[in-house]
């Protein structure tokens, strides 16, 4: 059978709450980086977090790998019918939601390239259906990428973005692990961000503290997820991103031992 | 070179993993392998280099980039059509 992975999550992570309250970062720097080894290595919540609950969402990361260009490692799935993922298809950008009430599909328009660090920013408007063709845009180091052949491939069905399911990271479905050289600075925001937002979340291509605000980086209030490459995990314990409390859910789980490294950004 | 050089992993049939053998991976538990998606149910795990279990004794062992080559054979019982997303044709 695939992966049982909610099995047993929820326990191991209210068991050990006070032993990762610890495991936030003390201070802002970067460091180090994300590694998955494309075997068993992935994140994931102990929970169902609810990042689109408003009107729009931010998901934000850096990466750089030798085969990026066809690789889909971010996901919240129920079921094959119900999930949402993020990666890249022929090297263009994608965001992929499937649910009962139909399925949308964002391709964007300019590619990223192997072996070579990248700012990757969704920022996905869900106001409607319109609005989600419309506004949606993927920022590859803070330029707008455009959509996909003039829009060609792009569709919304439905707004149904959410998903009781947890969030994984270095997983491209039930059961399939992704190997990724270096994955850094994971975050998620529950607001859809200006183009001069993420330009100010791109700073430059250095890794921002995100905890505050800076110049046109002003919703760090609306962080609610971010997964930094120093914090401290244990081979299968839960561990909290850096914006967590124990009440809320999103504490993660590191399978396989998910590998920490020098980062290179 | 592999970015993994310290670990090695095995395959194994499901059925055949013993509580030991999971505890002794470096996954630690049944609960968290990698399955094939066809043809017999078989299982990854890993451990590190030079400190090979007992329980796994008599298993061939892979470095990363042998065993990414086994799991991304697209031809091969490791992987899913899922995992990937064909461009539509415009």
């Amino acid at each position: 059978m695939p992966l049982g992975l909610s099995l047993s999550l929820s326990g191991g992570a209210l068991d050990s709450a006070q032993a990762v309250e610890g495991n936030r970062a003390a201070s802002f720097s970067d460091t180090q980086a994300w590694r998955f080894d494309g075997a068993s290595q992935a994140f994931t919540t102990v929970a169902a977090p609810d990042f689109f609950s408003g009107s729009g969402v931010t998901f934000s990361f850096w990466v750089k790998d030798d085969g990026i260009a066809s690789k889909i490692f971010i996901q919240q799935r129920a079921s094959d019918s119900e999930r949402y993922r993020i990666g890249f298809s022929g090297g263009y950008p994608l965001f992929q939601n499937y649910a009962s009430a139909g399925n949308s599909t964002f391709l964007a328009g300019a590619t990223i390239s192997n072996d070579t660090y990248t700012h990757v920013c969704w920022s996905i408007d869900i106001s409607s259906t319109s609005n989600f063709l419309a506004n949606t845009k993927c920022y590859l180091n803070g330029v707008d990428a455009g959509k996909f052949l003039g829009g060609a491939a792009n569709s919304c069905a439905s707004l149904d973005f959410q998903h009781g399911s947890t969030h994984f990271v270095g997983l491209a479905d039930a059961a399939t692990f992704i190997h990724i050289d270096e994955l850094n600075e994971y975050a998620v925001w529950d607001v859809a961000m200006t183009a001069a937002q993420v330009t100010a979340l791109y700073n430059s291509g250095a890794a921002l503290d995100l905890s505050t605000n800076s110049g046109d980086y002003n919703v760090s209030s609306d962080l609610r997820f971010w997964a930094r490459g120093e914090e401290t995990i244990g081979t299968n314990a839960p561990f909290y991103s850096w914006t967590e409390s124990s009440s809320n859910g999103l504490a993660m789980y590191a399978f396989g031992n998910v590998s920490q490294i020098t980062s290179t950004l | 070179m592999s970015h993994f050089s310290e670990y090695r992993y095995i395959i194994v049939p499901f059925s055949d993993i013993t509580d030991q053998m999971a505890s002794d991976s470096v996954e630690g538990s049944k609960d968290y392998l990698r399955h094939s998606v066809a043809g017999e149910d078989r299982c990854v795990l890993k451990y590190y280099v030079g400190s090979k279990p007992s329980s796994m004794t008599g298993i061939d062992s892979y470095t990363h980039s042998q065993i990414l080559a086994i799991l991304e054979d697209e031809s091969g019982d490791w992987f899913n059509p899922d995992s990937v997303f064909e461009l539509p044709s415009v």
